[in-house]
């Protein structure tokens, strides 16, 4: 069968030639759309059963709509079974505003990964984005990703970090620690293996 | 307010619930260390103010200096 196959008015749709293009249209590749955590005024946010055996990576985006808090931390745990792995990260941070550039590694200490950093000023500039590579898989899991903010106490912001959990385990899922309350909405997406 | 969010992604049912006996021990220790990395990066502020101040240059002047 020639895909994707593709039909005219009046002809008949058969299940198999539906189903034929939905596996065309995976093969394509790109993100897939898994699940979305909206919590208000938290400050421990677990995903569980997001990351599976349908895809190696994934991504995480969060749109920020308030902190509790300016100049505290959020940091990103792995977790399986509903409970978080708290050792054997590493993590690099290099942050930079205006002409200043500064890095620092295992910010948060080696019990959690760097995600971000809060302001209470315009959260809705804050835009957070972190690739996660095979934490499904019993190998060691890296994330790496960017964050950014624009507010009237901190400048413009721009950090980039990278981190990794060098405990050969596959994980399902990842805890967010906020040292103070945050409202958001958190995506998860999957990239095709294609 | 429950202190942890808790979603399922096969269902995506939410769950509110309060720590369990590990997660609040947990917690304690986070805490503890957030406020000493607070204090940590307050220190270090006060320290760069402080040897910029002695240096007697202007903030134009370490942002070149920094390039």
């Amino acid at each position: 069968m020639a895909l994707p196959v593709t039909f005219v008015a009046g002809d008949v749709l058969e299940a198999a030639q539906l189903n034929s293009n939905f596996t065309y249209v995976e093969g394509l590749g790109g993100l897939t759309y898994i699940t979305q955590a909206t919590p208000s005024a938290q400050t421990t946010i677990s995903i569980n059963n997001c990351f599976t055996s349908a895809y190696e990576n994934y991504r995480i985006v969060m749109n920020v709509s308030a902190f509790a808090v300016a100049d505290g931390s959020v940091g990103l745990r792995l977790r399986v079974g509903g409970v978080d792995a708290t050792t054997n990260y590493v993590s690099q941070r290099l942050l930079g505003t205006g002409a200043t550039v500064a890095a620092a590694s295992n910010v948060l200490g080696t019990d959690e990964m760097y995600f971000l950093s809060t302001s209470t000023l315009n959260p809705r500039t804050n835009a957070v984005c972190y690739d996660i590579s095979s934490p499904n898989i019993a190998t060691t899991t890296a994330m790496n990703g960017s964050f950014g903010l624009a507010d009237a106490i901190n400048g413009v912001i721009l950090i980039n970090s990278y981190g990794a959990h060098t405990t050969e385990t596959a994980y399902d899922g990842f805890t967010l620690i906020a040292s103070n309350n945050m409202t958001g909405t958190i995506r998860v997406y999957g990239y095709q293996n294609s | 307010m429950a202190d942890v969010y808790e979603l399922d992604a096969q269902t995506g049912k939410v769950t509110l619930r309060d720590y369990t006996e590990a997660e609040a021990e947990q917690r304690t220790k986070d805490l503890a260390k957030h406020a000493a990395l607070a204090q940590a990066e307050q220190d270090r502020k006060a320290l760069k103010a402080e040897v910029i101040a002695k240096l007697g240059l202007t903030a134009d002047e370490v942002a070149a200096l920094l390039s």
